[in-house]
């Protein structure tokens, strides 16, 4: 096989990193909205028929959103398996609460409906809240953590320990980092109700909404603040290679107070990503309060790209930097598979991402417009 | 009906030929697992017989009782009628013999990665490890017994060969467990697909127990088949390369211990409110379906039927 060296190691390595990115940002756009919706149901809709509408604005899409997550997690698997060892195995507990959350969400879309009884009702209702916020939290917490660095040490046989607890994870950096992603994903769920609802769904969700988006721009900026002064960076001193092995043993790196905000002065374009954030929070804003949903949409969807990707642009090269033992922190030079394999998954996500943008924007166009109480009682196949 | 019967039966055949191009696949990659699932301690001249049937028992390493239908392993194993099917005992012995090579590749990584960082690494060490590298994962087998491979005893050496030979007597009975339902499967699927054309599918009563009393058969012929695959690979991860022991995660017992008694406690709940839910669909019935039957394949074509609903 020499086809795979039309592109070099190295370019492979930034495509996939960026790749990895691409999708992570996907998930966080497109599940973002549902988990978000799901977090406001059980405040933003009284009774069985505003439940209803809210549950059925997002019933036929949040599965093909899922596929985001699911392709993330593939992604990390195939193109960065030291990656995917250290965090799901790190990360263990968190992963586990987070799947035990999500397994809430199809059985409370599927079973809710199933019986008339008002308890049975609720207690789906909150089934799809735990549904929606758990995991929303632990993502934001998951990355506060990947900020900060993770304890594991690998051995010479790159055999991974990790010496961490889990609640080890849920110290006070993290868990600002989880409130952002909260306040990230219920305004970007508003502003998906504020496009999909009428009448009293719709003026609650725009109240939520703005509120959120508000929240969101005080805390990335404090999580930024808080970032320069309070938690030291990781900079690299060794040599560079990024067309060498996969090997993370072999760089020498430093932590250093502000190296997080080097990328900035360095390439002043990453810069794009923490703007976008605050300026799509402020659309939104403007676009809640004045009933104006799809500027609340669109900027949301902005925001939330940026958000995601200021931690992404601040880190590169690290990925996954660990805290134990700085020169085993994990880096787009290091921790990726092979060159073949990079290079055959592109052929593949050439193929494949195009035909997942193809069928979700037509599911998108079929289920256009707003789910009203008719919709709902008319019969039909409502959840 | 017909085509649930039809789809049944399309499945269940083609499982056969799905296993048998794994089966062959098997004898290329993975010679113990299939050793193993035949009980077959000695290497057969070939063509191999299949062990139709058998008590194996790992202390004396022979298989008592058994049954066996000449040439048919030789045939699925290699597609061939002289190419012979390592036996147990042999693969051991090849398997200790690359123990010992393995042990000289893993002692001159060792030198070379301590001469990395003070220099260039010896030429000597380089040629041996060029030589025993794919040999290296069968030293990291030792690793169980032993801290560093090349402080290996003989016996320590033994144990590790000894190691190679997965559970027989458990794969033996999981592979024909599966098998078994698999042709069964071919039987009922072939019999309801019959019955249903002809219009005959409620003549025989005890034929529709017997079809809700194996609705449990093809999980657990799919859990037999995931022992013979995941335990017949045992004690490697990957083939050759990596031992299991090596490449589990650091996370504790119990750790491990949570999340699945999470999981089974969550399944628990949703199988009982699923159920449930069921068991009231059951109840309720069928939709009636007052439409007028469709005829008997290939046969006249009654008036009204195919005309479409407006």
């Amino acid at each position: 096989m020499v086809l795979h060296d039309l592109i070099s190691y190295e370019v492979l390595r930034v495509i996939w990193w960026l790749l990895l990115g691409v999708l992570l940002i996907g998930f966080a756009i497109m599940d973002g909205f549902d988990l978000g919706t799901t977090t406001l149901l059980p405040f933003v809709a009284k009774g069985d028929t505003e439940r209803r509408i809210v549950v059925n604005t997002i019933g036929p899409v949040w599965e093909g959103n899922q596929v985001w997550l699911v392709l993330g997690g593939g992604a990390i698997f195939a193109a960065w398996p030291a990656i995917y060892a250290v965090s799901f195995s790190g990360f263990y507990l968190a992963m586990f609460a987070i799947l035990f959350a999500l397994i809430l969400r199809p059985v409370g879309f599927k079973y809710r409906s199933k019986r008339e009884s008002a308890r049975w009702r609720t207690t789906w209702d909150w089934m799809l809240f735990i549904g929606g916020f758990v995991p929303t939290l632990i993502f934001g917490v998951a990355l506060g953590n990947v900020l900060q660095g993770v304890p594991f040490r690998l051995d010479d046989d790159l055999r991974i320990f990790y010496d961490g607890t889990f609640f080890g994870l849920l110290n006070p950096y993290a868990l600002l980092a989880g409130l952002v992603c909260v306040a990230m994903l219920v305004m970007h769920g508003a502003a998906y109700l504020s496009t999909k609802t009428e009448g009293p769904i719709n003026d609650r969700a725009r109240a939520y909404g703005s509120v959120s988006a508000l929240a969101l721009i005080v805390l990335f900026a404090l999580a930024g603040v808080w970032l320069y002064y309070g938690i030291d960076g990781y900079a690299f001193i060794g040599p560079v290679d990024a067309s060498g092995p996969s090997n993370p043993l072999m760089n020498d790196v430093a932590r250093e107070q502000g190296a997080w905000f080097v990328n900035y002065g360095r390439y002043p374009w990453m810069m794009l990503a923490p703007a976008l954030g605050f300026i799509g929070a402020i659309g939104a804003f403007i676009g809640l309060k004045g009933s104006k949903p799809t500027l609340a949409m669109l900027s949301s969807g902005i925001s939330v790209f940026g958000v995601v990707a200021t931690p992404g642009v601040a880190m590169f090269p690290f990925i996954l930097p660990s805290s134990e033992q700085p020169a085993a922190s994990l880096t787009a030079w290091d921790s990726s598979s092979s060159h073949v394999t990079l290079f055959i998954m592109l052929i593949c996500a050439l193929i494949f991402v195009p035909i997942i943008l193809a069928y979700t924007s037509w599911v998108y166009h079929i289920m256009w417009g707003k789910v009203t109480d008719k919709d709902i009682n008319g019969g039909g196949h409502a959840y | 009906m017909t085509v649930a019967c039809a789809f049944g039966l399309a499945a269940a055949l083609s499982v056969v030929v799905l296993g048998d191009e794994s089966g062959y696949l098997t004898t290329e990659h993975q010679k113990m697992k299939l050793a193993a699932i035949e009980s077959m301690w000695e290497t057969e001249p070939a063509p191999a017989s299949f062990t139709l049937f058998g008590i194996p028992d790992t202390k004396d390493r022979e298989t008592h009782y058994a049954v066996h239908i000449p040439w048919v392993m030789g045939l699925i194993g290699t597609r061939s009628l002289d190419t012979p099917i390592e036996g147990i005992n042999e693969l051991v012995k090849s398997g200790k013999a690359r123990i010992e090579n393995g042990i000289l590749a893993y002692e001159a990584l060792g030198n070379i990665r301590q001469a990395m960082g003070t220099g260039t690494p010896d030429t000597a060490d380089q040629a041996t490890f060029e030589q025993y590298g794919n040999d290296l994962g069968y030293a990291y087998l030792l690793k169980r017994f032993v801290d560093d491979p090349s402080q290996a005893t003989p016996a320590q050496i033994d144990q590790a060969a000894n190691s190679l030979i997965p559970p027989v007597g458990t794969l033996f009975w999981s592979f024909r467990i599966m098998v078994g339902c698999g042709f069964l499967f071919i039987a009922v699927m072939a019999t309801f697909f019959y019955l249903s054309t002809r219009r005959r599918l409620d003549s025989h009563r005890w034929l529709l127990h017997v079809a809700v009393w194996i609705i449990p058969l093809p999980w657990i012929a799919a859990e037999a088949g995931w022992i013979v695959a995941e335990l017949g690979r045992q004690p490697w991860i990957i083939e050759g390369i990596l031992p299991t022991a090596l490449a589990v995660s650091s996370l504790g017992a119990g750790t491990l211990f949570l999340t699945i008694t999470g999981f089974v406690a969550l399944y628990t709940v949703l199988f009982i409110i699923e159920m449930g839910l069921m068991l009231a669909a059951i109840r309720k019935g069928p939709q009636p379906d007052n439409g007028p039957e469709m005829p008997v394949l290939g046969f006249r074509r009654v008036q009204g039927t195919m005309t479409p609903a407006e």
